[in-house]
């Protein structure tokens, strides 16, 4: 039987140690159900790893969070990661990061506790700044169990003396969730497919399960390589906007293609509270829509134009990481 | 002539060779490109496409990335990967000759080096063109069912039988041909590949007129062509493993190719690009960025040996959805269906309608998703 085995949409790579990482942080995610909290990831050991090797640091935690449908202050730890030197940066246990979708401004809350400063993009453009009176209230959403907040009055704050994207590093944090998320449900409907059986074999022998299944496949991949090349950028400024914004549409793409394909390889099992599948729905309706992924295809283009279309990933930027590697 | 770059400056030196190289040959190279890109009779094409291969040859891009063995100038996949990639984006996409090397070179090195010694120094220098001849007109899909016989005779091959759909081969000087060397039920486990000349006498190859206006592939008749035993690729009956190789090849390189050239044709439009076409815009480059990195990760693990085999469907996959919104996008901005008296218009014709054979050759978007569905999400086929 292959059921449950993992997918091998890539081609075989030498261990780094990535898959038993991203184990360990499935399983952090299942101890806290409300939230990990900044500081359990702190006693992990996240920001050593990060510190250490911060590609797989970056990827296993968000893609982690995205399959085990998890929570917690991620985003958080992933800015602080980058503004490890600056000065001024708040106490990151207290803090929450704006997530900035069309018109309207979020944080993911912890748990119970309501985070007491919002870590904001500079108005004037590369920079953050720490909001101390920020006005934030709960909001409702399709998945009631992330608890988000809408940020009603920013109010005042203070500049973080140094540069960050916190957009496109938001946006790579959550692209890295839906990848994962979108990785973990493609897996469920492979193995329904194989599990249901009808006209005496299993549905996955029928050709046009195979290819609603492999065009998800097709995305999840996608997904992953725009998600990895999105993290090499983390230390590349002149890049990072277009790479965020191209793995944000990637795992936007990726989520409506696998959600549509396991919905439908599911039937009518898909469509009950008895079967998990909603809660990826939700979750991958919920983090799209922090991505603002319906204005992702012109944002990509002015990001894409401003660069002189450019691509999204250099050739010199994977001389340089060989040559780091060597 | 410039000084050919070193291989030695391969990799992060290459950006900076080129840029100190164009400037004097930019204008040289424009021209050859259009020659070797304009739409015409299929002798007329293979040798605009030699001009430029040879040209590119003379100034040390292309050879670099091979052994000297093979008349190249050292360097690995990667080298080559990144001379494909910045000459592209300069202007100057490489001829559709060194796809005959990417897919057909790694196999040669690998499964016969003797031949490879012998015949790829006239391939590398764009001197020849060489062509497959896989499909059959009863084995396209189902490749594993051809018919075209190889029977040795002494120290001979004897081969009888008919392809068809081979890229750029009428004007190839020479074929890899997949052969039945064993039963026909022995399926894909009784196939060899040969190196076969294409003025051996018996050999008849007609050109086959497409849609996009060009003789773009033809077909190629063989009747008791007697062939040198030692010009067989790999070991009697396992063909298709060299000729799967081979594929992985296409799939990584050829995809690559093609992105820079994409890229090129999205960098033109951007100035005259309407406000209601920016999300296609911006889809079209989603495609092309999703190409990119993927066949990439594929040339870096065929160069490093741990390509698996499978998943470059899912690249070709990527491939025909690019060709197709890059196309469709081009189309809706400057539609191509009557002459709008651009200088470009025959060009951007033939590109729309060219682009339409991706999700069909090398293996049709069914049988990729067929492939990915079998072979990585291990779905049970048929029983």
């Amino acid at each position: 039987m292959t059921e449950g085995a993992p997918l091998r949409l890539s081609h075989p790579a030498d261990d780094t140690g990535s898959a038993e990482f991203t184990g360990a942080m499935v399983r952090l995610f299942a101890e806290h159900p409300s939230g990990v909290p900044f500081a359990a990831i702190e006693e992990f050991g996240w920001f050593e790893l990060a510190a250490e090797s911060p590609g797989l640091a970056v990827s296993a935690m968000f893609s982690a969070q995205g399959a085990a449908l998890g929570a917690g202050a991620t985003l958080e730890a992933l800015v602080a990661h980058v503004a490890r030197d600056f000065d001024g940066t708040p106490d990151w246990r207290d803090a929450a990061v704006l997530v900035e979708a069309g018109d309207r401004g979020f944080a993911l809350a912890c748990g119970e506790r309501m985070p007491s400063v919002l870590v904001a993009p500079s108005p004037s453009g590369g920079g953050m700044l720490v909001l101390g009176s920020a006005r934030l209230d709960p909001v409702r959403s399709i998945d009631d169990s992330v608890g988000l907040v809408e940020v009603a009055e920013r109010g005042e704050g203070r500049p973080i003396d140094g540069e960050a994207d916190l957009g496109s590093l938001t946006a790579i944090g959550l692209a890295l969730q839906l990848g994962g998320l979108s990785e973990r449900l493609l897996g469920i409907g492979r193995d329904y497919a194989l599990l249901r059986e009808q006209f005496g074999r299993p549905i996955g022998a029928f050709q046009a399960v195979q290819h609603l299944l492999a065009d998800a496949a097709v995305g999840v991949a996608a997904a992953e390589s725009a998600g990895t090349a999105a993290v090499r950028a983390l230390e590349d400024p002149a890049r990072l906007r277009l790479a965020a914004l191209v793995a944000a549409g990637a795992a936007s793409r990726a989520a409506t293609t696998t959600t549509r394909a396991v919905q439908q390889v599911l039937g009518a099992i898909g469509y009950t509270r008895e079967h998990e599948f909603h809660r990826f729905l939700y979750r991958a309706r919920l983090l799209c829509r922090l991505l603002d992924s319906a204005t992702l295809d012109s944002r990509i283009a002015e990001a894409a134009l401003a660069a002189g279309v450019a691509p999204v990933e250099p050739t010199s930027a994977w001389f340089e990481q060989d040559e780091g590697a060597a | 002539m410039t000084t050919a770059p070193s291989p030695s400056t391969a990799h992060t030196g290459l950006r900076e060779a080129l840029a100190a190289w164009l400037p004097d040959h930019l204008d040289e190279g424009l021209a050859l490109v259009h020659e070797a890109h304009r739409p015409r009779p299929a002798l007329e094409y293979v040798a605009a496409q030699k001009a430029l291969h040879s040209w590119l040859f003379e100034h040390g891009w292309l050879g670099m990335g091979w052994a000297a063995e093979y008349g190249g100038s050292g360097g690995d996949a990667m080298t080559r990967a990144a001379v494909y990639d910045l000459l592209g984006l300069a202007g100057l996409p490489v001829p559709t000759t060194v796809n005959s090397i990417e897919v057909l070179a790694p196999a040669l090195v690998g499964y016969a080096p003797e031949l490879a010694a012998r015949y790829l120094p006239g391939l590398m220098a764009g001197a020849e063109a060489w062509c497959q001849g896989f499909s059959e007109p009863e084995a396209g899909s189902d490749l594993a069912s051809l018919r075209t016989r190889a029977v040795l005779d002494g120290d001979e091959w004897v081969i009888d039988g008919q392809k068809i759909w081979s890229t750029r081969a009428y004007g190839s000087t020479r074929c890899v041909v997949l052969a039945r060397t064993g039963s026909q039920e022995s399926r894909n486990r009784g196939l060899s590949l040969i190196l076969v000349d294409m003025d051996t006498p018996g050999v008849v190859c007609r050109p086959i007129a497409d849609l996009a206006g060009t003789e773009h592939f033809g077909e190629i008749f063989f009747e008791g062509v007697r062939v040198p035993a030692d010009r067989l690729i790999g070991e009697v009956d396992r063909g298709w493993e060299v000729a799967q190789y081979a594929l992985q090849w296409e799939r990584g390189m050829f995809g690559w190719i093609r992105q820079a050239a994409m890229l090129v044709l999205l960098r033109e439009l951007a100035d005259r690009l309407p406000e209601g076409s920016r999300p296609a815009f911006g889809a079209a480059y989603q495609d092309v960025a999703a190409l990119r990195l993927r066949s990439l990760a594929t040339i870096e693990a065929l160069n490093a040996g741990r390509s698996s085999g499978p998943q470059v469907s899912i690249d070709k996959l990527l491939l025909s959805t690019a060709e197709r919104s890059v196309q469709d996008l081009l189309d809706a901005v400057r539609p191509v269906a009557i002459d709008d008296r651009a200088e470009d218009w025959e060009t951007r014709l033939y590109d729309y309608l060219h682009s339409r054979s991706a999700p069909i050759y090398g293996g049709s978007e069914e049988i990729q998703r067929g492939i990915v569905a079998s072979q990585i999400l291990e779905l049970r086929g048929r029983r």
